[in-house]
């Protein structure tokens, strides 16, 4: 069986009459399994949006080969958009004028769906998403939560063996994103041989819901492994949280302790006085050292937490120290 | 209580009247600067310009092909004249009118940014009027080719030397005032209606080209549609328009009017037009937003 | 093109036309915006006539004229600039992004907006024998039908290949089809027969179908119209059909080219251009 998807080498840069070249894509090499639940993660503008759109079939490479399902992107495109569907987060696609169940209809009509399969389906995950009782609701009669999910439930009634999701929970408050993280795993699982391709910037997202992650920063993959390898690549060790007061000028008090890794100074707070140092540490031992330099360079220590490292702290971790290595 | 030990609350950075200006002006400005930007930073400024006569110069031309072709008697040099003049100055009339309801749609549905222009200080009428302001500049603009075109290419025979401008200015200025609070009207109805209501405003400008005698005396209309026209401040524009060109007597039953009473007359219709649009946009600018249809899409 | 991908084009086209048929139902106030409001610019023109004192059959070809323009407006509005609004909408990424055609799309907007075009013609016309009591005689029925037929199909197909054109553009497209508005309606020969225009400016205008088509028609309709034809109607007819076959190879072509440029320059999706 093909790879989900695949990527070699690929490449996009965009120039505009006058101006000088963009790099969205710099030599992108990726590979997601058939029933992956694949997460790209990466700050705004770092590529995520120009990779799912050259996967689905919207925009050329500058350069390298992309594959879904096997099939050429470039070469192949009606076969590739027979195999996938793609639902952006913060879209305002669909009519507004017409219900969100003749929307959904009309899109899947797209798809050569018989339209009593395609109403079933409907129907089905119109339930699924607790959206039945607004099946004939007009379309800008609904929230963006409303709206997103009829967005999701757009995709699912296509069957896609691949699935593109750009940033899915873009702008939706906690409740629905989690309803909408939660049925698309519960899709996959219903579905095993199904791929989901997802982008965001939410890293809980990504940990909550991906087999495998891949951070992209500059148009480069910096990262690409399941979520608890980048975690042991990254450093591991817990992430230990330090409320210092006053705030210090400087984190040079640390450096004479080789154990501490990745010193970030947060959340200073200039009316309080206090500020969060939050570092690595391979064990436990090391922290007396810690606290000892502290206090020697006169800082009282107001608080202390120690935590697994969230894949937010080591996406920090890794694009910060890529940009710093490219300075 | 020395000055410095005033409350801040009671002493206002700059006095109330200014600000409002101020804001005003500022207001305008952006508005009038967005505007421009939306219609013409695709293209170079004369591509603009030329693009912006195509429409008016091929209305006119119209004209110019129905006298070639049906208008072979006595006086029909002067009748074309008036009726070139007529329906070049309604282009004005046309252009202020759908232009201004094309913002609420514009800006509404395509760029979906009326929600933040509404929740700006600026109220929302000045917001229009700015960019309305832009397409009235271009109308302008447009109505000088139509007319350097006419007397040019198409024989009008209505050197600029000649044309009565102390007439024309003040006209022109009233009629613009009717337009654009037509334009007010039409603005209100498209914040609660659909996408297709841009259509409403210059399907809309047909009743006043059919009823204001425009390219037509008005004695050829059935007395009913002739009453309408009476009372609606475009007839007495249109008509002051020609008589600045030299065409008197187009119209027979207006031609008893002095030109000082026919300004007149103008002035009063335009100040209730524009008192009655700014009544009928408030009306449907709150109903927009008792309704939810303010930031509405409708496409279909 | 297999059975299954001819059901699957079909299923499209009904699919986008059910949207557009659906939701002009649903917004009753277009029935004045696009039929009551129109019709009165026709009048003022059949006024414009009464005005010169001309004959009763200029009448005549006013509503004719009248009566085909909604045929244009559907190509201008509802198909040439249609990938326009969808790209604005968002729409256009999801639509390129299914395995369906884009001509199908296209063509499920021509027929859903044939449905206004037509009931604003049938008002126009019933206005025009109604109340102004044009007179209109069909010499043959079948050679109207044909000269309807090849004049929308020649018209349709322009339109997809103006459609295209949006893969690559954007507000400039939509100024050049804004600004063809007018000047179409004087080069069709709307409210004056096409002959008027001379030689060169008939040839000209011969370039729109509906000039051609609308003398075609009202060669047919309108006694009287023997000296004012700009070509035999049999040519007319050739032409039309030539038309149709240009337009339409054009279409396909610059539709599958516009795609390609659109996604090479990364302008295929994106909006405010």
């Amino acid at each position: 069986m093909p790879p989900a998807i695949l990527t070699k080498n690929l490449r996009r840069e965009f120039q505009k009459k006058g101006k000088t070249k963009h790099v969205a894509l710099d030599g992108v090499d990726i590979e997601v399994e058939p029933g992956e639940i694949f997460g790209f993660l990466g700050p705004n503008g770092a590529g995520k949006t120009t990779l799912i759109k050259i996967l689905c079939t919207l925009l050329y490479p500058s350069g390298g080969e992309a594959y879904v399902d096997g099939l050429d992107v470039v070469k192949d495109t009606r076969e590739v958009r027979r195999r996938i569907a793609i639902v952006s987060g913060g879209e305002q696609s669909g009519y507004g004028i017409m219900t969100v169940f003749e929307n959904i209809w009309m899109f899947s009509q797209f798809y050569g769906i018989p339209s009593k399969i395609a109403k079933d389906r409907i129907w089905h995950y119109l339930k699924a998403f607790g959206l039945e009782k607004d099946a004939h609701t007009k379309v800008s009669k609904l929230s963006t939560g409303m709206r997103q999910k009829m967005n999701i439930i757009r995709g699912f009634v296509t069957d896609p063996k691949i699935f593109f999701l750009d940033e899915p929970t873009l702008g939706l408050d906690v409740h629905i994103a989690r309803e909408v993280r939660d049925t698309i795993r519960n899709w996959t699982t219903d579905h095993p041989d199904k791929t989901v391709f997802l982008t965001t910037h939410y890293m809980a997202e990504a940990e909550a819901l991906c087999d495998r992650i891949a951070i992209i920063d500059g148009g480069k993959i910096v990262e690409c492994d399941t979520p608890a390898n980048i975690r042991e690549k990254v450093g591991g060790g817990a992430v230990y949280h330090l409320k210092l007061e006053p705030v210090p000028p400087d984190l040079s008090f640390l450096d004479a302790i080789p154990a501490v890794r990745n010193p970030v100074l947060a959340d200073a707070n200039e009316a309080t006085g206090q500020c969060e140092v939050r570092f690595n540490l391979d064990s436990d031992d090391q922290l007396s050292h810690v606290l000892q330099a502290a206090e020697t360079r006169g800082f009282r220590v107001a608080g202390f937490a120690k935590a697994e490292p969230a894949l937010e702290d080591l996406f920090m971790t890794i694009v910060g120290r890529k940009l710093r290595d490219e300075e | 209580m020395t000055a410095d030990d005033t409350p801040i609350a009671e002493k206002p950075a700059v006095p109330r009247d200014n600000l409002a200006r101020r804001e005003i002006i500022g207001g305008l400005r952006n508005a009038m600067w967005v505007g421009w930007q939306m219609e013409s930073n695709w293209t170079k400024t004369w591509i603009y310009f030329l693009y912006a006569a195509t429409r008016p110069l091929a209305l006119c031309l119209i004209i110019f092909f129905i006298f070639k072709f049906a208008g072979n008697r006595p006086g029909a040099q002067t009748q074309f004249l008036s009726t070139y003049v007529g329906n070049a100055f309604f282009t004005i009339f046309i252009a202020v009118a759908s232009g201004i309801s094309w913002v609420v749609i514009q800006d509404r549905e395509h760029y979906r940014i009326i929600r933040y222009i509404y929740a700006t200080p600026m109220p929302f009428w000045i917001y229009i009027v700015g960019r309305a302001t832009v397409v009235l500049a271009i109308s302008l603009v447009s109505l000088a080719i139509i007319l350097t075109f006419g007397n040019l290419a198409l024989g009008l025979g209505a050197p600029f030397s000649r044309i009565d401008w102390a007439v024309l200015i003040p006209s022109t200025v009233l009629g613009i005032v009717s337009a654009a609070s037509l334009g007010l009207m039409f603005a209100g109805v498209c914040l609660v209606t659909a996408r297709h209501s841009i259509l409403m405003a210059e399907g809309a400008g047909a009743v006043f080209l059919l009823t204001c005698g425009v390219i037509y005396p008005l004695e050829v209309l059935p007395g009913w549609a002739a009453a309408i026209g009476k009372v609606l401040p475009m007839t007495y524009w249109i008509e002051l328009v020609r008589r600045s060109f030299g065409g008197y007597n187009f119209t027979p039953t207006l031609a008893d009017l002095s030109t000082k009473g026919t300004l007149l007359g103008l002035s009063v219709l335009t100040v209730a037009f524009a008192l009655l649009a700014f009544r009928w946009f408030k009306f449907a600018e709150d109903r927009a937003k008792k309704t939810g249809q303010l930031d509405m899409t409708t496409n279909y | 093109m297999t059975l299954t991908d001819a059901v699957d084009f079909n299923r499209a086209v009904l699919a986008r036309a059910y949207v557009r048929v659906v939701g002009v139902n649903r917004e009753i106030s277009w029935m004045l915006a696009e039929i009551f409001l129109p019709m009165l610019s026709v009048t003022a023109y059949i006024f414009l006539y009464r005005a010169l004192g001309a004959p009763k059959m200029y009448e005549g070809l006013v509503v004719l004229g009248a009566a085909m323009i909604p045929f244009w407006l559907v190509v201008l509005w509802s198909m040439a600039m249609q990938f326009y609004w969808e790209k604005e909408m968002g729409n256009l990424d999801i639509y390129m992004a299914s395995p369906t055609n884009p001509i199908a799309l296209l063509l499920g907007m021509a027929i859903g907006g044939l449905v206004m075009g037509g009931l604003r013609s049938f008002a126009v016309l019933l206005v025009g024998l109604g109340v102004f009591r044009v007179e209109l005689s069909v010499t043959s029925w079948p050679a109207l039908v044909v000269a309807f037929v090849l004049t929308l199909s020649a018209l349709f197909t322009m339109g997809m290949a103006a459609a295209s054109v949006y893969f690559v553009t954007g507000r400039k497209g939509i100024k050049i089809n804004i600004a063809l508005m007018e000047p179409i309606y004087m080069l069709s020969g709307m409210f004056f027969p096409m002959k008027n225009m001379g030689r060169i400016l008939g040839a000209v205008a011969s370039i729109v179908p509906l000039s051609i088509g609308l003398d075609a028609i009202r060669q047919v309709t309108l006694p009287g119209m023997a000296n004012l034809e700009f070509l035999p109607f049999k040519v007319e007819l050739a032409i039309l059909m030539v038309m149709t076959v240009v337009f339409g190879v054009l279409a396909l072509k610059l539709m599958a080219r516009m795609e390609r440029k659109g996604k090479t320059e990364g302008t295929l999706t994106e909006k405010w251009l």
